[in-house]
């Protein structure tokens, strides 16, 4: 193997190596400005706040790999997560963390599959139909769920929150951990990095993201491809609006939804194509990883947090930025989620 | 017999008319079933003279908002940093007036006014340029362009005033949201002459029939020799410049320069006038009238649930379920929904 090809393979198929890199150095960086930085408790912060954006960052990464742009996955969330929190509330799932997870999952799988049945109707732009779902859930949560706090949550979540595999204490004194919920996490990642690679289903989410007429005539059940991804982003959302409400110790409907920027930025970031057909669960997990330690250092740096924005904007463009230059000859016209470049009238 | 055969024609060329690509008919008819049946379920409280006002002052915003939404999906892309340019360029035009003291008497004249508004201007311009030059130059994504803009330009809103809401507006803004002269309110007059702008540059100047040639054939556009470029960087100012005028109202009708006022709620509506508007999100068509009529039977939506007493998270559900059945229909138009037509040819 050559020098320019072990250079390659580090890079990874779709930049991985160029992330994974970046967080290097940024942790260096900022660990030489604050001594007390470098340590297993940053470690630890980071992953607990990456927990709820990486599951989102799944799905959205799934639904990316067939070609379209969902926006409503934080609204499949909160849905999912608050509706979950006012049934625990009303003593109906008898304070089982496992069956909250579980509910909170299952909403989650049903709002996707709305959302793949109107996707299916016909060659709608999921783009805007998940702009319109987004809507959708929202309103009738808060209007019919319910638009008040949930604080009083059963026992067995809040202590979640604190059970800890392994206890530290960053530079400052305070408790950092690494939860539980690493274990599930790692798993779920796993389970779809192997359910990609290895499973004809997961073969045909690449293949309808590169061409969808051309995976449809070369056998693949698109439908069924497109329903099972859909299905597949929404539990993972409503997963993580669990993870949410878990990790925050109350239930509020007016989270989540608004932050859904980060979540996509990371997406892109971890190389996956805008266009579909590129894509991989490592990219996705570095990508949230390198935001969410972005966003840490900010705090450390003593960053104002109205500068946030700002921040995340300028990391969307460096995601564009690398992405642009990989693809030969640039081609940017949007498809807002449906057809492709080579499938255009033109 | 003579009578039916003219009655038959007549109601085939009023489907045929209506089922014309691009016709105002559908947005002109939904806005008037909008206006009947809040007019019956609401009496006394929706066709009156105060709550058409209300509307009247109320509608600007918005369509505003959804003709810059509407002048990018032209060019088959989306821009979401409408709110986010608006926000930015009230903040701006308030910051201006703050470093001068037009909140001091005698100090608000029309020179620092028209100032402040061209600041305003300028800021919408420059946004809505950095956006055309990303997307025509760099080849970028649309969405993914005014996703990021939309953090970076509000995030500078949110910076630059701390996230607090900045109060020292001038009485001749705050004039702006209760005028109305001759009967009309005042922002709905600033927004007829926008939209006439809009409407000539779009349908009656060389920049605008090229742009919708680019929009709707790209490859066809650059082989005629129209450079994309050009289309973009001016569509997307054109979009910036109406987006600051509606950060202009905002201000006037909030008193104040709020950072990051309407960027959920504002966006999504805005995309929904565009696509009840008529507008191809695939790119090729827009239509200023259509934005109107769309805007307006919106923002009846809204008052007339307001009217009815509904809730008010049931608008936002509202808002989504239009935006997707109007995509359905147009689906259906384009004759996309096969299972339809599946359906119609074997009936069980």
């Amino acid at each position: 193997m050559t020098a320019s090809d072990f250079l390659s393979r580090l890079r990874g198929r779709h930049n991985e190596g160029i992330v994974a890199l970046t967080i290097v150095l940024l942790a260096l960086i900022v660990g030489a400005l604050n001594p007390g930085f470098l340590g297993l408790a940053t470690v630890f912060n980071v992953l607990r706040n990456s927990y709820e954006p990486l599951l989102f960052a799944l799905g959205v990464m799934l639904v990316l790999l067939m070609g379209g742009i969902d926006v409503s996955f934080d609204a499949v969330g909160i849905f999912a997560g608050y509706g979950t929190s006012v049934l625990a509330a009303h003593g109906l799932l008898g304070g089982h963390l496992w069956l909250m997870f579980l509910v909170s999952t299952l909403i989650g799988a049903g709002l996707g599959a709305i959302n793949a049945l109107i996707v299916s109707l016909g060659r709608l732009s999921i783009l805007i139909v998940t702009l319109g779902t987004r809507g959708i859930f929202v309103g009738v949560m808060l209007t019919f769920v319910g638009s008040s706090f949930i604080s009083d949550l059963p026992m067995s979540l809040q202590t979640f929150n604190i059970d800890y595999l392994y206890q530290t204490h960053t530079a400052t004194g305070q408790l950092a951990g690494l939860q539980i919920l690493v274990v599930p996490i790692a798993i779920t990642c796993l389970l779809i990095d192997l359910g990609l690679r290895f499973t004809v289903i997961g073969r045909g989410i690449y293949a309808v993201g590169g061409s969808e007429e051309a995976a449809r005539r070369a056998g693949f059940p698109v439908g069924m491809i497109k329903t099972i991804v859909f299905c597949c982003a929404g539990a993972l959302a409503g997963a993580a609006g669990m993870v949410h409400v878990s990790l925050i110790g109350y239930a509020n409907p007016q989270d989540i939804v608004g932050n859904e920027l980060i979540v996509i930025a990371a997406v892109v970031l971890g190389g996956a194509s805008i266009f579909g057909g590129r894509g991989s669960v490592l990219g996705t997990v570095l990508g949230v990883l390198l935001l969410e330690l972005i966003q840490y250092c900010l705090i450390i740096l003593g960053v104002q947090s109205s500068w946030d924005n700002v921040a995340i904007g300028v990391m969307i463009f460096v995601g564009i930025a690398l992405q642009v230059k990989r693809a030969p000859g640039g081609r940017a016209r949007v498809f807002a989620g449906g057809a492709k470049p080579s499938e255009s009238p033109s | 017999m003579s009578q039916n055969t003219t009655l038959v024609e007549t109601l085939a060329r009023a489907t045929a008319a209506l089922r014309r690509e691009h016709s105002p008919l559908p947005i002109l008819g939904v806005t008037v079933l909008v206006f009947a049946i809040f007019a019956v379920l609401a009496p006394d409280s929706f066709p009156t003279a105060a709550n058409l006002s209300s509307i009247g002052f109320q509608v600007p915003e918005t369509a505003l908002l959804g003709l810059g939404v509407m002048l990018s999906m032209v060019l088959g892309g989306i821009d979401l940093s409408v709110v986010a340019v608006a926000d930015l360029a009230g903040v701006t035009m308030v910051q201006y007036f703050t470093y001068v003291g037009a909140t001091r008497p005698g100090h608000d004249g029309p020179l620092v006014i028209a100032t402040g508004i061209a600041i305003a201007l300028l800021v919408g311009a420059v946004c809505g340029a950095i956006n055309g030059l990303i997307i025509g130059r760099l080849r970028v994504l649309a969405i993914l362009a005014t996703m990021a803009t939309m953090e970076v330009f509000g995030g500078l809103a949110i910076a630059w005033t701390g996230g607090n809401t900045l109060p020292d507006v001038p009485q001749p803004i705050l004039d702006i949201a209760n005028l109305s002269p001759a009967g009309i309110p005042l922002p709905a007059i600033i927004l007829l002459v926008c939209a006439v702008c809009a409407a000539l540059l779009l349908n009656g100047s060389r920049f605008g029939i090229r742009a919708t040639l680019v929009g709707a054939n790209p490859r066809a556009a650059n082989l005629s020799g129209i450079r994309e470029k050009g289309a973009q960087l001016g569509i997307y100012t054109a979009s910036g410049m109406l987006a600051s005028v509606a950060g202009i109202i905002f201000v006037a009708r909030t008193a104040g320069a709020t950072p990051n006022y309407g960027a959920g709620s504002y966006v999504l509506l805005a995309v929904v006038i565009a696509v009840l508007a008529g507008v191809d999100p695939l790119g090729g068509f827009g239509t200023v009238l259509g934005v109107l009529l769309a805007a307006f039977a919106l923002d009846m939506i809204r008052a007339g649930f307001v009217a009815l007493q509904l809730n008010q998270f049931l608008y936002e559900a509202a808002q989504g379920a239009i935006l997707i059945v109007v995509l359905a229909l147009g689906a259906t138009a384009r004759g996309d929904m096969h299972w339809l037509a599946r359906l119609r040819r074997h009936p069980r």
